[in-house]
C-alpha cells in the first residue's frame, strides 16, 4: 500500500491519497493535478539526485508558490510517502528561486523514528548516532552506507516512480532513438525503438514486447501488423507493416495516435512490479475506441504485476470505464483533494449513471464552482 | 437474409455475441452495437429505485439502453443494411434475481416513454415497429451461469478444477456445494464474493475455479479471455438439456428463431416457452414477463 502526502504545497493545502491500482484522476483545470502528479517525480529525482536540482526541474518550477496560498509562515511545507509501515517526510525550504538541500527529513516505522534530520541542520541522526549531512538526502545516505534492509521496501518505490504524458512525438519521427541498453521508456519517449528492440530481441523481456505489439493490434485493429527495426550508426529507427498491402511505412509516417499509444503500452510495461506510474492526459490524439482498448489491455498487465498506473483525465470515454470502480477516480475538488468519487456520491446513485456524462454535466470536478450547502 | 442487431451490456457478451449467434443462425449476421462500445447495464444495484422513473441530471443507464434498443432499427446510415431486429441481453445479476419481472416492466417502460415522446400518436406505426422488431431479454443470473452446463466451456475459461454442484441443477437458479470454495474466509480477493452470495454467484465461483489458491493473478478468470473462448462454441444442446430448466435462455433463443423463423438444433425439442407471448401478433417487447412456474 501506498500513499502520497503534502501539507501546504502549492493547492494541495492538505491531501492524502493512496491509489491502488488503475485509477483516473479528473478536476478543472488548475485544480493540480499535474501538481499531484509533479510530487512522485519531484521525490525520485530529490533522492537520485538533490533537493534543489529536483526543483529546477520544469515540471516543478522551482520555489515560486511552493507555499499553498492561505498558509501562514509556521506552517511547514511538507511532502509525504508512505509505503506499508514506513513514512518517509521532507519539510521544505525555500532558497531564493529554488529549494534548499538543507531539508527537514524523517523515516519513522509507527511511533518509532528511524532516521531524522532538522531543517537547516548539517547533522542528522540514524539509529541514535549523529552523522554529518551532505547534499545527498538523508534517507540515500543511510541507504548507501549501511544498506538497510528494513528500508528497502521505501527505495525501491521511490526509485521506480514514473511520470509520463510529454512525449516528444516530433523528436522521435525525425531522429529514432539512440542506441542503448534501456529497458524502460524514459519521460520523452525518445528512446521507444531502442526499449522495444532491446524487448524483442531478449527472452526474459518477451512478454513485455508481446504485450505491447497485441495491446496496439488491439486498439489500433486494422492499422498496423508488425514492427521492423533498423540500426544506422547510432540510431535505432522503426518501420511499421500495413496489413492489408504488406507495405513498410517508415514511422515518421505513423499517425499521432498510434505512437501514443504505443508510448502508453511501453510505458507501462517497462514499470517495474510493484511500482507507480502517472500518466498525464492519458487520452491525448487517442481515439475513443482506443482509450478503451488501451485502458483494458493496461489493466491486465497492472494487475498481473502488481502496478499502481494513475491517468490524469479531461475524458468521459475514459472515466465511462471507470463504472463498475468509482472508488478508483479522484477527484481535484475542496480542500482535502484528491477525494475518491464514492466519497462523494452514493455508489448506489452512481450505479444509475455514465461517469463519464455526469463529468460533462459538471456533476463533480466541473471548472466553475458548486453551490455550498447554506449554514443551518 | 437478416441482419440482427445484439445489444449486450458485458464485456464478455460484447466480445462473444456476434460470433456465437451467427454461428447458431446461420445464414443470418449479427453485429454488436453500438460497434465499438458496450452500454453499461442497469442490474448491478436492486432496481427497485428506478421505480417511478425518477428525475437525474442526466439520462440514466437505463434509458440509455432503452433509446439505443430502439434507435438501432431506425438508424439511416447511408449504404449499410439497417437492422431488421434488434435484441437487448442484460443480466438479471443477484441483485434482482428475486424480481425478474419488476427488471422487465423497468425496461419496458423506458422503451413506452421514449417512444411515445419522439414521435406522435397519429404515428403508431413506429410503435408497432418496436413491438415487432426489438426485444429485451435477461441471463439469469448471469451469462458464467451458463458455461456450468457445458464442461469444456469451463475449460476454455481457465478452470482448472471440476465444478461441485447439486443433481439436476437449474442453471438459472444457480449454486454450488462446493464445501472448500464455501470455507474460504470472507474478503478472500476482489472477486470472490462473500457469504451469503459466495454459493450463488456463478462468476465468482469460476474464478475460484480458475484460480483455487485465490492469490494467482495471472490464472483468474477474465470475461475478455477466457469468458469469450467459454462463450464461443458453447455447447447450447447441452446447457439446455434439462427442460424446463432455464426458462431466460430459452426464451432468447426461441424469440431469435422465431424473428428469423428459423429453429436451432439447440432449442429445437423445447415445449412451449412460457415467457413468451403468443397472443394475437407476437408483441416481443412483452416477452420475458412473469415467470409462471
Amino acid at each position: 500500500m501506498l500513499s502520497i502526502e503534502t501539507r501546504n504545497f502549492r493547492i494541495l493545502r492538505c491531501s492524502k491519497w493512496t491509489p491502488s491500482g488503475v485509477c483516473a484522476v479528473v478536476g478543472p483545470t488548475g485544480s493540480g493535478k499535474t501538481t499531484l502528479f509533479s510530487v512522485p517525480h519531484f521525490l525520485r529525482n530529490a533522492y537520485n539526485r538533490t533537493v534543489s536540482n529536483a526543483a529546477s526541474y520544469e515540471s516543478f518550477a522551482g520555489s515560486w508558490g511552493l507555499r499553498s496560498w492561505g498558509s501562514t509562515d509556521d506552517e511547514p511545507v511538507v511532502i509525504g510517502l508512505e509505503v506499508g509501515n514506513l513514512r518517509w517526510e521532507l519539510q521544505l525550504i525555500t532558497r531564493g528561486e529554488s529549494l534548499s538541500d538543507q531539508t527537514g527529513e524523517k523515516v519513522t516505522r509507527g511511533e518509532e523514528v528511524l532516521l531524522s534530520r532538522l531543517p537547516l541542520s548539517d547533522r542528522f541522526i540514524y539509529k541514535g548516532s549523529e552523522f554529518p549531512c551532505d547534499e545527498r538526502l538523508v534517507l540515500r545516505t543511510v541507504f548507501e552506507s549501511h544498506r538497510p534492509d528494513d528500508l528497502k521496501s521505501l527505495i525501491l518505490a521511490i526509485t521506480s516512480f514514473r511520470t509520463y504524458g510529454e512525449y516528444n512525438l516530433r523528436g522521435l519521427r525525425a531522429n529514432g532513438s539512440r542506441q542503448s541498453t534501456d529497458q524502460y521508456l524514459h519521460p520523452s519517449g525518445e528512446n521507444l525503438f531502442s526499449v522495444l528492440r532491446n524487448w524483442r530481441e531478449r527472452r526474459e523481456y518477451r512478454d513485455q514486447y508481446r504485450f505491447v505489439v497485441s495491446g496496439l493490434k488491439s486498439a489500433f485493429p486494422e492499422l498496423y501488423d508488425d514492427i521492423d527495426f533498423h540500426s544506422a550508426g547510432l540510431t535505432v529507427t522503426a518501420d511499421f507493416l500495413d496489413p492489408h498491402f504488406k507495405v513498410s511505412c517508415p514511422s515518421a509516417l505513423a499517425p499521432n495516435g498510434w505512437m501514443t499509444g504505443l508510448m502508453h503500452l511501453t510505458a507501462v510495461a517497462g514499470a517495474r512490479e510493484g511500482s507507480l506510474i502517472e500518466i498525464d492526459e492519458f487520452e491525448n490524439t487517442l481515439h475513443p475506441y482506443a482509450i478503451r482498448q488501451l485502458l483494458n489491455a493496461i489493466r491486465d498487465w497492472a494487475e498481473s504485476h502488481d502496478l499502481t498506473v494513475t491517468l490524469a483525465t479531461h475524458s468521459p470515454v475514459l472515466l465511462d470505464e471507470f463504472k463498475d470502480t468509482p472508488e478508483s477516480v479522484f477527484v481535484m475538488e475542496g480542500p482535502d483533494r484528491p477525494v475518491s468519487l464514492d466519497t462523494l456520491f452514493e455508489k448506489d446513485w452512481l450505479s444509475r449513471f455514465s461517469l463519464g456524462r455526469l463529468f460533462e454535466h459538471g456533476e463533480f470536478g466541473g471548472q466553475t464552482s458548486r453551490p455550498v450547502e447554506a449554514a443551518n | 437474409m437478416a441482419v440482427v442487431a445484439l445489444l449486450p451490456t458485458g464485456s464478455l457478451e460484447f466480445g462473444a455475441f456476434a460470433y456465437e449467434f451467427s454461428r447458431l443462425f446461420q445464414p443470418h449476421t449479427f453485429h454488436v452495437y453500438p460497434p465499438e462500445r458496450q452500454l453499461d447495464g442497469f442490474t448491478s444495484n436492486p432496481v427497485n429505485s428506478l421505480v417511478n422513473n425518477p428525475d437525474g441530471p442526466v439520462t440514466s443507464r437505463l434509458e440509455e439502453l432503452a433509446i439505443n434498443l430502439v434507435e438501432s432499427i431506425f438508424r439511416k446510415r447511408r449504404n449499410e443494411p439497417r437492422f431488421d431486429f434488434a435484441f437487448v441481453v442484460e443480466d438479471v445479476e443477484l441483485a434482482n434475481d428475486h424480481q425478474p419481472d419488476l427488471v422487465i416492466r423497468l425496461f419496458r417502460d423506458a422503451v413506452d416513454r421514449y417512444a411515445q415522446q419522439s414521435w406522435a400518436q397519429a404515428d403508431q406505426g413506429k410503435i408497432v415497429e418496436i413491438r415487432e422488431r426489438c426485444s429485451f431479454h435477461l441471463f439469469r443470473p448471469m451469462v458464467e451461469a451458463y458455461f456450468f452446463g457445458d464442461a469444456q466451456a469451463l475449460q476454455r475459461a481457465g478452470a482448472v478444477r471440476s465444478p461441485q454442484l447439486p443433481f439436476d441443477l437449474d442453471l438459472e437458479q444457480f449454486c454450488t456445494v462446493d464445501a472448500r470454495y464455501r470455507d474460504l474466509p470472507e474478503n478472500v480477493n476482489a472477486f470472490i464474493t462473500d457469504m451469503p452470495r459466495r454459493l450463488r454467484h456463478p462468476k465468482s465461483y469460476l474464478h475460484y475455479l480458475c484460480d483455487p489458491t485465490t492469490e494467482n493473478k495471472k490464472a483468474r478468470y477474465r470475461e475478455t479471455r477466457g469468458g469469450i473462448q467459454a462463450f464461443r462454441n458453447l455447447n447450447w444442446e447441452q446447457v439446455l438439456s434439462s427442460a424446463p430448466h432455464c426458462p431466460f435462455l430459452h426464451a432468447l433463443l426461441d424469440d431469435v428463431g422465431q424473428a428469423l423463423n428459423q429453429r436451432n438444433g439447440a432449442t429445437a425439442t423445447t415445449p412451449e416457452n412460457v415467457l413468451l407471448d403468443r397472443v394475437g401478433l407476437p408483441p416481443r417487447l412483452a416477452n420475458a414477463v412473469s415467470v409462471v412456474r
